[in-house]
């Protein structure tokens, strides 16, 4: 077994991809990462530093005849690209044509009814430019995959409050400031006593917010 | 939006998502408190007011308080303290829009504001009788902050008046600072160069000396000192005699040079200012008929559909209408993300007025 220490943009697919397991619930999922899943319940969330256990691989012999035809199923877990577009009240921004580019491939789509956008990318890509067109404006993110930290970890609270339009960068104002108005904000809006200090009540209605 | 917008997100291999909203669009607000109304001054009548139980005083003084008056009318507004100044930020997700508001209480920092392309620029303060925005710093101290300025780039007069106004002796006695008045040696001012107050009183002018000006000899030695000249001077100036007020009745005024280009304190005035603001609001009293003709006409500063916007005060206010007029921009019951600010502007004037109405206010924002 050894010991894996996260690195910024990793989460347990690109891990696991990177040792060569083709499911990364096998990582997570044996005894020794039990620290690890109460730490961090979703895996495809972790926070650079965390340490993953990664278990040795296991060797399976087959025996088998020649001239004879087997068939192997492969113990895969795909990795998605799943962003989901919404209107600043909360309603889908469904049936808008969508652009992805990575690594020379475009793919093209159009927002589902829930305004999601789902595509399969490998585990380990770390960025991805999808473009959105709404009505006569382009819209482009640059998606930096893996890089999503803990809702409980500062950068992970900015990062989902960033994406769903509380904390927005404006010049000559601290990011400090910033993050306390976008917590003071969002605990307005959902009626909850405003602070501008995060807390579980919050951190539990972003993480259901954000859906991740 | 501008792009591409990075955005961090999580691979995912089983449940979940990113949620991505369309980011707000941030609108700047800078306000401007003129000499009188600083933060210091209004805290200091609060707690005078809260102290001696009159308990409209002190809803009023918090009223006009920024932030707090404004917070006591958005609940979402948060605000913050910064080298040494009040700011606040408020989001509002129907509008999709975040209001970054800076409070300012200096001239250099007012014309910075004025500068600054796509922002809008409200004065809440004096109007000097027509003469401008002014600036001083807190404790409502006599001296030249009532007009040019002790430091002429930070404090005292941005001025964007018409040439000449006349201003009652009580004011000038008052506040202690040293004015240009119009010696009788030169003509009589045109009438399309004094402010609308001094028209009607162009064919009352009389050539009077300083001691003719006041009735009380040590006011006339004060009043002489600060017109620059000895008391038993026998230079003459400009002058008309009219009731400014119950408080003072009849009295000379003295017909002054106010200007706005190429005024003492130049760059800071309006002749010496390209402005870049997407809208100025001068809430100062009376300040359509004062001020409206020298920005707009004179200056040459014309609306172009929703840029270059004005909003001015029709007759003698109170500061009260900032917050209001603040709210009702920032309550505005849809969305307006990147939009024109026309319909926008069109609903707070309508609703401020209202208020204002309602509150029994007899001036409005035009």
């Amino acid at each position: 077994m050894y010991t894996h220490r996260v690195l910024p943009g990793e989460c347990l697919a690109s891990i696991a991809e990177r040792y060569g397991f083709t499911n990364p619930r096998v990582v997570y999922e044996h005894p020794a990462n039990e620290a690890l899943r109460r730490q961090r319940p979703d895996p495809n969330v972790l926070l650079a530093g965390d340490e993953v256990v990664i278990p040795d691989r296991k060797i399976r012999t087959v025996s088998g005849s020649t001239e004879q035809r087997y068939r192997f199923v492969v113990d895969r877990q795909p990795t998605w690209l799943r962003l989901r577009l919404l209107h600043p009240d909360g309603t889908p921004r469904s049936g808008l044509p969508y652009r992805i580019e990575y690594q020379g491939q475009i793919h093209h789509g159009t927002t589902a009814a829930d305004g999601g956008i789902t595509h399969e990318v490998p585990p380990y890509l770390p960025a991805a430019q999808v473009t959105v067109t709404d009505g006569p404006e382009e819209e482009k993110y640059q998606v930096a995959l893996g890089y999503l930290d803990p809702v409980t970890d500062d950068e992970g609270l900015k990062q989902r409050l960033r994406n769903l339009g509380y904390y927005v960068e404006v010049p000559g104002v601290p990011e400090t400031i910033l993050l306390q108005h976008a917590v003071y904000a969002y605990q307005h809006a959902h009626d909850m006593p405003p602070s501008g200090y995060a807390d579980h009540r919050l951190h539990g209605q972003l993480h259901k917010d954000y859906c991740s | 939006m501008t792009g591409p917008a990075v955005v961090a997100a999580s691979r995912r291999t089983g449940e979940g998502d990113n949620t991505i909203v369309s980011p707000p669009e941030v609108r700047r607000i800078v306000v401007a408190q003129g000499i009188q109304f600083t933060r210091q001054d209004t805290l200091g009548l609060l707690a005078e007011a809260v102290a001696n139980g009159a308990e409209y005083d002190a809803w009023y003084y918090r009223a006009i308080l920024f932030p707090e008056g404004l917070a006591d009318r958005l609940p979402g507004l948060f605000s913050y303290e910064m080298d040494g100044r009040s700011h606040a930020l408020y989001l509002n997700l129907t509008q999709n829009v975040l209001y970054q508001i800076d409070c300012v209480e200096d001239k250099a920092s007012f014309r910075e504001a004025l500068l600054t392309e796509g922002i809008m620029v409200i004065y809440n303060g004096h109007a000097r009788f027509g003469r401008g925005p002014c600036f001083g710093p807190p404790g409502n101290l006599p001296g030249d902050d009532w007009e040019n300025g002790a430091d002429t780039e930070h404090g005292g007069i941005f001025r964007m008046g018409y040439p000449f106004v006349g201003i009652p002796v009580h004011e000038i006695i008052g506040h202690r600072y040293h004015p240009a008045p119009l010696p009788a040696t030169e003509p009589r001012p045109p009438s399309a160069d004094c402010d609308p107050e001094l028209r009607p009183h162009l064919g009352e002018l009389r050539a009077r000396r300083v001691s003719d000006m006041h009735r009380d000899p040590m006011l006339v030695e004060v009043l002489a000192e600060q017109l620059g000249v000895s008391a038993d001077s026998e230079d003459r100036f400009w002058t008309f005699l009219a009731v400014e007020d119950a408080e003072h009745g009849l009295e000379t005024h003295v017909v002054l040079r106010a200007g706005w280009r190429d005024t003492p304190t130049a760059p800071a005035d309006l002749g010496g200012t390209d402005l870049a603001c997407r809208m100025f609001c001068h809430f100062g009293c009376s300040t359509f008929q004062h001020n409206y003709h020298i920005l707009r006409n004179r200056k040459g500063w014309t609306r172009d559909g929703d840029q270059r916007m004005a909003y001015w005060q029709d007759d003698l206010a109170k500061p009260i209408g900032t917050n209001i007029w603040l709210s009702h921009l920032m309550t505005y019951p849809h969305r307006h993300d990147w939009e024109s600010w026309t319909d926008w502007a069109a609903y707070a004037v309508r609703e401020t007025n209202r208020e204002l109405r309602a509150g029994g206010n007899h001036w409005q924002i035009i």
